[in-house]
């Protein structure tokens, strides 16, 4: 079947799906009936239909591997060597228009693996080798995804070969040569302009390298790596999606428009309320930058990069910051969007050419209002942004020196409330899990109440009955129990020993330097501490546990 | 005879214009659109027609005409080309009719820089000038922009 007709037939599905979704926007619950059943049936063989489309575009990839063992027989005689070609699930399915993107980069692959991978029959001996070497072509699906590798069993790549070349070439200094270690070399092999090959063969060395292969991967949405045992064998894995016309993107707002990004451009979704932004984002000169999880991100605005011309609308201070963590350009960032919607699954249009020249759109989409939103393209962003700046590597240069210097005497603690409406801090480190049980899983032995998790008998602490209270105040029975009858629990590991200490509530998990500026208030106690402006008690797991020995 | 050509005329302040009525798809009024930020200013923005995304050129800002004074029931002129639809804003639409090409008359000097590549030919109809635009060429040029 002719590919375009596909192509066709596959948009006219798309925007049924689209069309659907528009009435299902119109028509929410509609008291007719018989409209209901209609639009339920609509929904469903409308489904059905985009999922036939996609099969019909669905080819095996052995459509591609067939002419493969031609290929390994053919170029093998060439180089002298004794190569059998084994395959591993040529059934798996995926797109056709990706199966006629990666063929290419597939051959290339291969001949390179022949060519400089698998060794000759005689170095093979010499190394205690079968003289015959093996190329395993595996192709499989994980997670919407499918892999295909290529792994051979020669002598994988020289790194050391490769240092040289790239020293020789200027594409590492010789300090960075010094440094990086083989795999970061090894990935060199991307890098345009580093052909290994010391002699040019016929099958390769042709200008033709790994990085137009890496191009072309990266082009339809995929990714390659490649995984160099030495003296055992290479392997080269191609990441691809499953198909390209319908992607599921996130829905972004940021002033008056909608925009969508890639779900597989999206790293991660951070939340910041306003109080919490103030002291995690910091800004040095123009740039801003974020710590999440003691990495540092560098902080766009979505809307200063769409409206340059625009003065900065005058920020809300008590307004929610909505980051969408990405990676482009080889270097995190975080995009400041005024709102996160949804997720959808979108139909990607291409733009005319009046709109391809600009460079940070990856298409446009028509959402199910029937509005049209720009898809963003994450590296354009990042480029036009400067994600990779100098001024940007210097701040992060500057913030990642003193953040090493603050993370060592970081600590982590849990936070949990103490029955007084005071606050307690427990080590990190003495933190096994936090849980919730139900009361009814409480045991009584010989006076100890009792849990059992994970195979072991784990005794009961109460907080507050273990500190004791400095202000008499009658109160209710039903330490850290909430209505309906569970119980909060953090899981001290002493020793690899359970010990459960039942809280009020379990607050929050803060990473901060510690320094003890209060004395000792009560038993139980080690001293006292300012934890995101509140005193905290910082509780003595020892003294704590000591409560429970006879 | 056989040379004649419809075209279909439109409006954009005082001035006449005309283009080739065989590629112009359909004409429909003023559509909600998405406007692209960053995009060449000529690029009004995105209208969805049916469910193709068409990018819609603001033809009197393409053609270095001044912006409408009053708010304009503008009208949208979808025109095929060889990359796909594309519409081209105007103030108003008039008739379309067949044109006498021996009638042509060479581009005065009075047009503008922007609009003169743009012109295909001047022609004189009952004391009004008709500006015949080459559809491919005007919806060209926002490349460049």
């Amino acid at each position: 079947m002719n590919i375009e007709d596909l192509d066709n037939l596959m948009n006219l599905a798309g925007e049924l799906v689209l069309t659907r979704n528009q009435l299902l926007r119109q028509v929410p619950e509609s008291r007719d009936s018989t409209l209901a059943t209609a639009m339920q049936h609509l929904d469903l063989i409308t489904t059905e239909m985009q999922e036939k489309v996609m099969q019909m575009r669905m080819q095996p990839v052995s459509v591609v591997w067939g002419k493969f063992p031609r290929v390994v027989r053919d170029v093998s005689r060439n180089c002298g060597k004794d190569v059998r070609l084994d395959m591993e699930g040529a059934e798996t399915e995926l797109d056709k228009t990706l199966l006629e993107a990666i063929k290419d980069p597939l051959t290339h692959i291969v001949r390179n693996s022949i060519d400089h991978g698998i060794e000759a029959p005689e170095e093979r001996k010499a190394r205690g080798k079968p003289t015959q070497g093996v190329l395993l072509l595996r192709a499989f699906h994980s997670g919407g995804q499918v892999t295909i590798e290529c792994i051979d069993d020669g002598g994988g790549v020289n790194a050391q070969r490769i240092r040289e070349k790239a020293l020789e070439k200027g594409v590492l200094t010789p300090e960075q040569a010094a440094d990086w270690d083989d795999q970061a070399v090894v990935d060199l092999i991307f890098h345009p302009g580093l052909s290994t090959a010391e002699k040019v063969t016929n099958v390769s060395g042709r200008g033709v390298g790994m990085d137009v292969v890496r191009s072309n991967i990266e082009k339809v949405g995929g990714s390659v790596e490649i995984d160099s045992r030495p003296g055992e064998g290479t392997t080269v894995k191609i990441n691809l999606p499953l198909t390209l016309a319908i992607v599921p993107a996130l829905i972004v707002r940021s002033g008056e428009a909608e925009y969508a990004i890639p779900q597989s451009e999206v790293v991660e979704l951070v939340r910041l309320e306003r109080n919490e932004a103030d002291h995690l984002i910091e800004h040095i000169q123009e740039t801003r930058l974020y710590r999440l999880r003691g990495e540092l991100l560098p902080l766009l605005e979505l809307h200063a990069i769409l409206h340059p011309d625009r003065a900065p609308e005058a920020e809300d201070p008590e307004a929610t910051l909505y980051l969408v963590v990405m990676e482009a350009e080889g270097r995190s960032f975080g995009l400041l969007v005024d709102k996160i919607l949804e997720t959808q699954e979108i139909v990607v249009k291409p733009l005319s050419p009046q709109l391809s020249q600009v460079p940070i759109y990856a298409g446009a989409t028509i959402l199910g209002d029937g509005s049209i939103a720009m898809i963003l393209d994450p590296p354009g962003i990042a480029k036009r942004g400067g994600v990779r700046t100098e001024q940007v590597e210097s701040a992060l240069a500057k913030t990642q020196a003193e953040t090493e210097e603050t993370e060592a005497a970081c600590e982590s603690l849990v936070l949990v409330g103490t029955q007084d409406n005071g606050r307690a801090a427990i080590h990190a480190d003495y933190v096994g899990r936090l849980e919730k049980f139900p009361r009814s899983r409480i045991e009584l032995v010989g006076g100890q109440e009792v849990i059992q998790h994970n195979g072991q008998i784990m005794p009961l602490v109460y907080l507050d009955r273990v500190l004791p209270e400095r202000r008499e105040k009658p109160r209710s029975r039903g330490n850290g129990a909430e209505p309906n009858g569970h119980i909060r629990v953090v899981v001290l590991n002493v020793e690899s020993e359970y010990i459960g200490l039942v809280v009020e509530r379990i607050l929050d998990i803060v990473s901060q330097r510690i320094e003890v500026c209060g004395r000792k208030t009560r038993k139980g106690v080690a001293g006292t501490v300012v934890i995101q402006d509140r005193v905290t008690e910082l509780l003595d797991v020892g003294e704590i546990v000591a409560t429970l020995e006879v | 005879m056989a040379k004649n050509k419809m075209v279909c005329t439109f409006f954009l302040s005082d001035l006449m214009f005309g283009i080739d009525a065989m590629e112009v798809q359909e004409v429909i009024r003023r559509q909600k659109m998405t406007p692209v930020p960053l995009a060449p200013p000529q690029v009004e923005g995105l209208m969805n027609l049916r469910g193709k995304v068409v990018t819609v050129i603001n033809l009197r800002r393409h053609l270095g005409l001044a912006e409408a004074a009053e708010e304009l029931e503008s009208k949208n002129i979808v025109v095929e080309t060889t990359d796909g639809l594309v519409s081209l804003l105007v103030d108003r639409v008039g008739d379309v009719f067949e044109l006498d090409e021996t009638m042509c008359e060479p581009t005065p000097d009075v047009l503008n820089d922007t609009m003169r590549p743009l012109v295909q030919g001047v022609y004189q109809l009952d004391g009004r000038l008709l500006l015949l635009l080459d559809v491919a060429l005007t919806v060209e040029i926002t490349k460049q922009a």
